[in-house]
């Protein structure tokens, strides 16, 4: 074990009174957390529902509810990251150059240089780890099942199991702020910079385990989606008549099975590094500084390519329910999925372009980038006839899909430019490739956003408020165009990223730009969390029916509103690409189950609850070097996993009579459910371009 | 399939699949085949991390590869790992005749095997040791320490997995889970082998060049 | 698909096993490792080290694919083998690219007299 600065005790490792930060941004951080905390805790118990916590959501293995807690876990930490975008923007604007007025004890605004970096650190880790891709996986757990008429994921327990690890890992975050500090060393934890000579504190090792324990959670997942998507079909569901979503989760899933490993191994290695004293990316002693880079981005450029390629899938849903009209081009559109998902495993060094590998392998590594350009660009294309000659509605999901077009647009655009490495030399470290990431990040937003609004009637059956969702559109875009769009500008004008003050006063007008559109992104959350104030307060006002928008296609729309815990009372069977439209033309889509048989489904567990606990404390154990803790709490986990296997009881039956009273409950409520606007079945007048058959 | 077909064949009986079950065995195998492709991605950025390490001058002027190799050992662990997967290859015979004491007995060697494997490597690794040749000397030591352990501490779980999988069946037979599971075990042993070709090879055997 | 639910020991991937495939794979990968070692301890073999090596490792591999994994196009194991065929590509890109990238940064920025 390598000898670390600092105190250090058997029994509490680290952690001492030191810890604790006395920083008055983290004190009212924590007295915010802490009211909020115990405010949740007292109504839970004051509205008496620990037993229905616990049943109903802590110990469930419904892919409902797992992903439904992801996505709520990721709106936390979307909220935390957002947090930390104002802190930046507004130290950036305070920082007006070398002579700025500085508060709080800084020199320029009021972050010192080593929190402003944790601050930026934690926003990338978070948003792109802890937010989006837990809210991506929570909607492709609740959809996909549904998409292929299955009644869960193929492996349930192992679902539950990633949601509480990404928890941990989310948990882990979180505690940094107030135990402690984070890497100040970004996102991507660069070394040396992480090495224990550069980071002798436990922020890079917070910043290290937290992703760590989160994407072994994603990696099971990834298993466990490509499992169920390839076995789990009903029948009648060839792969010519998956829904496009599901194309580009098995896709998605696929980058992300192959590539975590290899972050695993990076970080794994750093952790050597920090823990064993080795040599792999140490300045000296043979390491190699750039290997870390390598192993980094062979990870991290696949990962985008994980985040967008949902997103992408979401666009292909909304489009044409919006249109009323099926997706141009299925085809070109899963091969192109594909065809991104390949190629982007080819292009990583394009993150890095000048570390001095040489011409030759930047010019392969270029042109292997820019041919991600072309199935993008076919995909594009494909939207685009999708919406000509279609019926077009504009209702909030619409909304941001067709935002998301716009957004892949420009990113698209510039992403090709940097791919160009005398291009990329000349705004390396630029707020350019800042504004370029966040321009395509913004594609995975909108993507989210609009499938948010779009599946929130099918999971929660009722609709979202359209008045205020139009706003928090409208008010996001515009923030989103007044923050990136100058970026772009400053950024060509040299103004450098990750630094905690303008060198440049010049471009202050531009930090004025950015703080106005921050500005706006506030008046947007408002409108975010009015929206769902007046729709949770008015919902049994406008219940929906098991088609929320009238004009759905996809088999989730046969299913009741909101869906039971088994999905289907009976297995449906799958006759046509666009399964609806094709019940709707047969003017079958109203018909009922006659017989409804016993159904299997699997027991509630608290093991992946009990695992996530102990891994909690294995990462704090390790984060503070706790020996004790983390040696007691590994062995417990390997001994829960192998008493667990030993259970044999793991499945229970609903009868058939019980089904059929649910879905009598269920058809009841959605009796007399409009969907607002448009008749609650049918499309009038069929159009021969509609089925899929 | 034109839509009077359709209106046809789609009688309530077409809308709906009774009496559909899946093949949850083959689902467990290919979810656990998936995690043992991603398992390989971490062999493949640990032999990416080998090839860059393993220059002379990754070496901090300390000893590399060919100062520590000893051929015929290295072999020798290549015997032993080879016939535990032989092992349990008896294992999957005995379990496709329903044969339980063979299945048991298949277990108890592959695991003896594969511990003495392990127990070599130990050997191997504490004369190393012994003599200060550790993974903090150099990054060149810290590579070939890192791929050779990682595949150590996995025959390492599946010793434990085989032991475990020696209790199951004992005391519950051969139910779906038990059955899968060995399924699973199997797939999980034979790939440590395949890992240990690789790394005889381009570890150990390169190294003597 | 027909198959009996009810007993696991029937399913097609148990029925499958093949004993004397085990033991072919168990001699042949047996004998190419001891080709392999013959290869680099004998002097008078060692020119042909650097085809020997990843051509029997290769063979090995392939021979325990087929012969314990028994991957193939069966449909017990058609998706085995769909996704480990789509794997070996990624491996060979992540390992060969990562090898190219680092000889071509040395040749670049190492001093001529520390490369070998």
């Amino acid at each position: 074990m390598v000898h670390v600065q600092g105190p250090w005790s058997p029994l509490l490792g680290r952690l001492s009174m030191g810890a604790i930060p006395d920083n008055p941004i983290i004190t009212g951080a924590f007295i915010f957390a802490a009211i909020f905390g115990v405010l949740a805790l007292a109504y839970v118990t004051y509205a008496r529902k620990w037993v229905y916590l616990w049943r109903e959501w802590l110990t469930t293995v419904d892919h409902k509810k797992i992903g439904v807690m992801y996505i709520l876990i990721g709106l936390v930490m979307l909220f935390r990251g957002f947090i930390d975008a104002l802190m930046m923007r507004t130290q950036q604007l305070l920082g007006d150059g070398l002579h700025s007025a500085g508060y709080l004890g800084a020199t320029h605004g009021y972050l010192v240089p080593y929190h402003f970096d944790q601050v930026y650190s934690a926003h990338g880790t978070i948003m792109i780890l802890f937010a989006a891709t837990p809210i991506l996986v929570g909607i492709m757990n609740i959809i996909v099942p549904l998409q292929i008429g299955a009644r869960d994921m193929a492996f349930p327990y192992l679902n539950a199991l990633g949601l509480w690890l990404t928890t941990v890992g989310a948990a882990l975050i979180m505690l940094s702020l107030f135990l402690g500090d984070f890497s100040h060393a970004g996102w991507i934890g660069l070394t040396p910079l992480t090495e224990l000579a550069y980071s002798p504190g436990v922020g890079t090792d917070y910043w290290m385990w937290s992703i760590q324990i989160a994407s072994v959670g994603t990696t099971l997942g990834a298993a466990n989606l490509i499992a169920t998507i390839i076995k789990m079909r009903a029948p009648g569901m060839t792969w010519s008549r998956l829904p496009i979503f599901t194309w580009t989760a098995l896709s998605t899933n696929i980058i992300a099975l192959t590539s975590f490993p290899v972050l695993a191994v990076a970080l794994g290695l750093l952790g050597a590094d920090r823990y064993f004293g080795t040599h792999f990316f140490t300045a000296g002693m043979g390491g190699n500084l750039m290997l870390y880079s390598n192993l980094f981005w062979i990870w991290g450029h696949p990962e985008v390519y994980f985040v967008i390629l949902p997103a992408f899938g979401m666009m292909s849903e909304i489009i044409p329910t919006f249109s009323e009209k099926a997706l141009f081009g299925y085809i070109t559109m899963v091969a192109a999925s594909f065809a991104i998902a390949g190629v982007s495993w080819a292009v990583w060094l394009h993150h890095f372009f000048t570390m001095g590998a040489g011409p030759d392998v930047n010019t392969f590594f270029s042109i292997a980038t820019m041919m991600v350009g072309i199935p993008t660009g076919v995909k594009v294309f494909n939207w685009a006839f999708t919406i000509y000659r279609g019926r077009s509605r504009f209702d909030t999901p619409m909304m941001w899909a067709l935002g998301a077009l716009f957004m892949l647009l420009l990113g698209g655009l510039t992403g090709m430019m940097l791919a160009m490495p005398p291009i990329n030399y000349s705004v390396h470290n630029s707020v350019f490739v800042v504004a370029h990431f966040h321009t395509m990040l913004m594609v995975v937003v909108y993507g989210i956003l609009g499938a948010v609004s779009y599946w929130f009637p099918k999971v929660f059956g009722f609709k979202l408020n359209e008045r205020l969702g139009k706003r928090f559109f409208w008010y996001f875009t515009a923030g989103t165009v007044l923050v990136f769009i100058p970026m772009y500008a400053s950024g060509f004008m040299g103004m450098t990223r990750r630094l905690d003050y303008l060198s440049n006063p010049h471009l202050f007008p531009f930090e004025v730009a950015e703080e106005l559109g921050i500005g706006l992104y506030l008046v947007s959350v408002y409108y975010f969390v009015a929206q769902l104030f007046v729709s949770v307060r008015d919902r049994n006002k406008y219940p929906v029916g098991a088609d929320a928008w009238g004009t759905g296609r996809t088999l989730e729309w046969i299913t009741p509103s909101p869906v039971p815990f088994y999905n289907f009372a009976v297995t449906p069977r799958t006759h046509a690409r666009d399964e609806l439209v094709w019940r709707r033309e047969q003017g079958l889509e109203h018909v009922s189950v006659k017989h409804y048989e016993d159904i299997l489904m699997p027991k509630n567990t608290a093991v992946p609850l009990i695992i996530g606990a102990l891994t909690l404390a294995l990462g704090f154990g390790l984060v503070w070097r706790i020996w004790w803790l983390t040696d007691l709490s590994f062995a417990a986990i390997i001994v829960t996993v192998i008493l667990r296997s030993f259970v044999k009881d793991t499945d229970y039956t609903v009868g058939g009579k019980e089904v059929a009273g649910i879905e009598k409950g269920l058809q009841a409520r959605m009796k007399g459910a409009q969907a607002s606007g448009l008749p609650s079945g049918g499309v009038g007048g069929l159009r021969p371009q509609e089925s899929n058959s | 399939m034109g839509r009077t077909a359709g209106v046809a064949a789609a009688s309530e009986t077409g809308l709906w699949a009774e009496h559909h079950h899946h093949d949850a065995m083959s689902t467990r195998t290919l979810g656990f085949w998936l995690y043992m492709l991603s398992d390989a991605m971490i062999f493949a950025g640990l032999f990416a991390s080998y090839a860059v390490l393993s220059h002379h001058y990754n070496a901090a002027g300390g000893p590399t590869i060919r100062d520590i190799v000893h051929p015929f050992y290295a072999y020798a662990e290549t015997l032993m790992i080879l016939t535990s997967v032989l092992a349990y290859g008896w294992v999957m015979v005995a379990l496709k005749a329903g044969n339980r004491n063979g299945v048991l007995i298949g277990l108890a060697l592959a695991f003896a095997l594969g511990a003495v494997f392990v127990g070599l490597e130990a050997h191997e690794f504490s004369g190393l040791l012994h003599q200060g040749i550790d993974a903090e000397r150099s990054g060149y030591l810290s590579a070939f320490y890192a791929l050779v352990m990682t595949h150590g501490i996995h025959m390492v779980f599946g010793l434990l997995w085989i032991a475990t999988m020696f209790a199951q069946v004992a005391s519950q037979g051969f139910t779906d889970k038990t059955v899968y599971r060995l399924l699973n075990l199997k797939m999980f042993w034979h790939f440590q082998a395949v890992i240990w070709v690789l790394v005889f090879t381009f570890v150990y055997m390169r190294g003597v060049l | 698909m027909a198959h009996d639910i009810h007993d696991p020991l029937k399913h097609p991937e148990v029925q499958i096993a093949n004993g004397w495939g085990y033991v072919a794979s168990y001699v042949l990968s047996a004998l190419l490792m001891a080709g392999v070692l013959v290869v680099v301890v004998y002097p008078s073999f060692v020119a042909m080290a650097s085809f020997a090596l990843p051509a029997a490792a290769a063979l090995a591999v392939l021979i325990q694919i087929v012969l314990l994994f028994q991957l193939g196009f069966s449909k017990t194991h058609a998706w085995t083998t769909i996704s480990f065929l789509l794997i070996v590509p990624l491996f060979v890109i992540a390992v060969g690219l990562t090898i190219w990238m680092f000889n071509s940064l040395d040749a670049r920025t190492m001093m001529a007299g520390l490369m070998h």
